[in-house]
């Protein structure tokens, strides 16, 4: 399970720094279908670490240690990051039609959302993988051993 | 010993590396735009698509920046706008930033300068990964730094105890 999630999330970072410059990678196609794509991704990633948001959702107030709490903080920011992103990004999509999603606002309004989203998220990546780098280090060491 | 002092210069050379690639990408200044700028600014032209944080119309002044009295189409002399419509339209219909498409947008464009200006973008059979190495850099360096401070809030903690 540990080295499932190892291959999501080294995908899931490979794929954001892909989509960070639309211009990158084949174009404005690719990155509006991978963007939908990494939400999926983003959900995946969610839906392996679900016993520990439920775990700390339930105790969040109660006896949970400080580390953890960031933790659990620093996730919501990244999901309000996420939601965000794809939201503006939808809104502000060429190649895919979402105009029956008829989100409103003005498309330079989504367009300056889904840069600082973006911008933002990347950062807030970086920190998450920082504070989980011992986990990490520890699926790397374990790979070494296998081998 | 020496496995920490190279990690520590590796590290030092992320953290640089990122500060560059903070001011190369203006990072802070794109990931704080939402929080500067408002819906209506957006939509105006002197506003943000100017870098004009204050998102001052200056179609709404009488005068110029030279001080020279502004005219528009309808007050110029009837021989004055024929001769214009004749050369081609007015320009002065044409002159929102708007219509010219948000490829314009300036801020976007500083990004990409030299690489496929004036090119549709929307389906590229090109990979060009610069800028992504440099979004690469920074997210390490976002990442080295938040390890030394996780490892030196601990390293306090240890000694308080």
């Amino acid at each position: 399970m540990n080295r499932i999630k190892l291959i999501l999330n080294i995908l899931l970072l490979i794929v954001m720094l892909l989509l960070m410059d639309p211009r990158s990678f084949y174009g404005l196609e690719f990155h509006e279908w991978a963007g939908l794509i990494i939400g999926l991704f983003f959900i995946l990633h969610k839906a392996l670490n679900w016993s520990w948001i439920k775990k700390v959702t339930v105790c969040f107030f109660k006896s949970s240690p400080g580390r953890t709490r960031l933790n659990y903080v620093l996730d919501v920011f990244l999901l309000a990051g996420m939601v965000l992103m794809i939201l503006s990004g939808i809104a502000i999509a060429r190649t895919i039609d979402f105009s029956w999603m008829n989100l409103g606002g003005s498309r330079m309004f989504w367009r300056v959302m889904h840069t600082s989203s973006s911008f933002i998220t990347l950062a807030l990546f970086g920190i998450h993988l920082g504070l989980h780098w011992k986990w990490v280090q520890q699926r790397f060491k374990f790979k070494k051993v296998a081998s | 010993m020496s496995k920490k002092i190279i990690n520590g210069i590796i590290s030092l050379a992320i953290v640089i590396a990122a500060l560059y690639g903070l001011s190369r990408l203006r990072f802070i200044e794109r990931s704080i735009w939402i929080f500067k700028t408002n819906n209506e600014q957006n939509t105006r032209r002197g506003g943000f698509e100017r870098g004009n944080r204050g998102g001052r119309d200056f179609r709404a002044l009488s005068q110029d920046f030279a001080g020279r009295e502004r005219l528009n189409f309808e007050s110029l002399p009837d021989s004055v706008r024929q001769r214009i419509i004749a050369e081609g339209g007015t320009g002065i219909q044409n002159d929102s930033l708007r219509n010219r498409g948000a490829r314009n947008f300036p801020g976007e464009r500083d990004e990409f300068r030299g690489r496929g200006q004036g090119h549709d973008f929307r389906r590229s059979n090109s990979v060009r990964l610069a800028s992504v190495g440099w979004f690469f850099i920074v997210f390490a360096g976002f990442t080295v730094v938040t390890i030394y401070m996780d490892m030196l809030i601990k390293w306090g903690k240890r000694r308080k105890k």
